[in-house]
């Protein structure tokens, strides 16, 4: 017969039991949990310190990409000049410019491109999902068209890249880039009115971009569409109508719409006037102060190969600089005053003409 | 009085049970929270080294005519340091926030500017007569134009500089702009310790 002990003993070894496997429970909870969320913050910095290597060592890389997250956005910080990842584990700061546009379900394709002006570089980093696929539907088909094409195409260096003409996408895959130029240079022989708007149904993340007027050409139906005005150097998707500069901002719209293009003209604004102070308050300090031995290296050497002369007033054989790079830090400052303005792009082109000057006078 | 001491000993057991479990739990947690302090330290390096990539990389520090960059430039150098807090600000746009950095000349052989060999060709220098002279100008930090081209030693972003920081040393070339010679220089990193 069982005792009031062994039945007390057999309620309270249940009741532990019950209690520890509860507990058991609850810890593996928590430590998944944690093994998950480390994993993830694992793969966000792993991103990190990818773009960080594309983005000193000008290669390529391919990222295993953010499958198994639930979610993963990318915004930029309206008044920085960084985007953040925004997803399960939690908000990461990026400190260069990079335009992301994420996906789960695909690894990722990542790629330095910069713009070069000679007295100051402006880098970035690409990144696309390598799933993404860009359909070009040149409706207007002139060389300027074509030409563009090209240049948007060049940042996009690992992406799959098409022409449609109504629903006919060329070329067809198995698809390489050479397949792509060819088809490009043939379009040379083609008449704008052979080639219609393209009707194929391109599912995000592919990108369809329309040549053509934002005016005149049907209006942006889905997300993915934009056309491109070469004209009015405007960019149009469903949500409204936008102004480009150059190819890279294309690049940017394509890659995150409009905010992205909005991030684009900020951190050039922001990069360009940071370099241009550092520029300006170098050609002060150098001004009146670099003198370049007029002497030439070689005496036996013909002209053309003594040394050039940082030009200016001569002085006892001595060559100074007088002048230019004041007329550089002028110009620079003038560009600084009109950054928002809408001499903005004439002002960079006089500032790249007096480097240009400063370049071939031997002072840089 | 066998049956009080049966329950006793079944319950001190339990308890014994439990305490173990409870360790083992800590040990877990203590475990997983020292192999995340593992990781701030593995980004802390990493950090540090993107910093020297992008130092070297730098286009706003460097010269650009040595294409490949690890060419500092003097002037740039100088003109980043007299702006003081909106320099580092500069640096920081493109390199993120949280460092200190100092660029020091290392070596520089003062006598042999513009030396010529007189008897022999034109690119024959005479190296019996080169002095690495670090003594006085080239000791001076460069704050401002007026210290230019009289200066070595370049400072960015002092105000970040505190004590807990991870610092990373590595020898670098330097373009004096003034005198047209690359001479040799050193890069020194720190970055916050979180």
């Amino acid at each position: 017969m069982t005792s009031t002990f062994e039945v007390f003993r057999i309620l309270l070894s249940i009741l532990i039991m019950v209690f520890i496997l509860l507990v058991f429970l609850r810890i593996a909870d928590m430590y998944m949990t944690l093994q998950t969320m480390k994993n993830k913050i694992q793969t966000v910095n792993a991103f990190e310190e990818t773009v960080r290597q594309v983005y000193t060592t000008g290669y390529p890389a391919t990222f295993q990409g953010f499958t198994g997250f639930e979610t993963i956005e990318y915004d930029y910080d309206g008044m920085g000049n960084s985007g953040r990842i925004k997803s399960d584990a939690g908000v990461k700061t990026l400190d260069l410019p990079v335009f992301f546009r994420p996906d789960r379900e695909s690894s990722l394709a990542l790629e330095k491109k910069c713009e070069d002006f000679g007295w100051w570089r402006f880098c970035w980093v690409n990144t696309v999902p390598k799933s993404m696929r860009i359909f070009f539907n040149p409706v207007t088909n002139t060389r300027e068209a074509r030409a563009l094409i090209l240049n948007i195409s060049e940042n996009f260096g690992q992406t799959e890249l098409f022409v449609c003409n109504s629903t006919a996408v060329a070329p067809d895959l198995p698809y390489s880039r050479d397949d792509f130029s060819y088809i490009m240079a043939n379009l040379g022989y083609l008449p704008s009115s052979e080639i219609d708007v393209c009707d194929a149904y391109i599912t995000e993340p592919s990108v369809l971009v329309i040549i053509g007027s934002v005016d005149s050409a049907p209006q942006p139906a889905r997300q993915n569409i934009i056309i491109v005005d070469p004209a009015s150097k405007k960019i149009r998707d469903i949500g409204g109508i936008y102004e480009y500069h150059d190819e890279s901002d294309i690049a940017a719209f394509i890659i995150g719409g409009n905010s992205s293009l909005d991030f684009k003209k900020r951190v050039f604004n922001q990069s360009l006037e940071a370099a241009a102070s550092v520029m300006k308050a170098r050609s002060v300090l150098l001004n009146g102060k670099m003198k370049i031995l007029n002497r030439p290296l070689c005496p036996e050497c013909p002209p053309q190969l003594y040394p050039k002369e940082c030009g200016g007033v001569s002085y006892n054989g001595i060559e100074r600089s007088d002048g230019l790079f004041l007329t550089f830090a002028n110009s620079l400052d003038s560009l600084v005053q009109n950054l928002n303005s809408d001499e903005y792009w004439d002002e960079l082109n006089a500032v790249n003409g007096v480097y240009t000057q400063l370049k071939s006078s031997g002072c840089e | 009085m066998k049956l009080q001491s049966g329950l006793m000993e079944y319950l001190i057991f339990i308890v014994i049970v439990m305490a173990l479990i409870f360790a083992i739990v800590i040990f877990i947690f203590v475990w997983q929270f020292f192999s995340l302090g593992g990781e701030q330290a593995q980004l802390t390096d990493k950090k540090l080294d993107y910093l020297l990539d992008a130092f070297v990389e730098s286009p706003v520090i460097n010269n650009p005519n040595y294409q490949r960059g690890l060419v500092f430039d003097d002037s740039k150098l100088t003109a980043i340091a007299s702006l003081g807090p909106e320099g580092c600000q500069m640096l920081e746009s493109s390199m993120g926030s949280g460092w200190y950095a100092e660029v020091n000349i290392s070596m520089i052989f003062d006598q042999c500017e513009n030396i010529r060999d007189d008897g022999g060709s034109w690119w024959q220098v005479r190296y019996r007569d080169c002095v690495n002279d670090l003594s006085g100008k080239y000791t001076r930090a460069c704050t401002s134009a007026n210290d230019y081209p009289n200066c070595g030693v370049w400072k960015f972003c002092v105000q970040n500089r505190d004590e807990k920081m991870k610092y990373i040393t590595m020898p670098v070339n330097i373009y004096r702009k003034m005198n047209n010679t690359v001479v040799m220089g050193t890069l020194k990193i720190g970055v916050s310790v979180q």
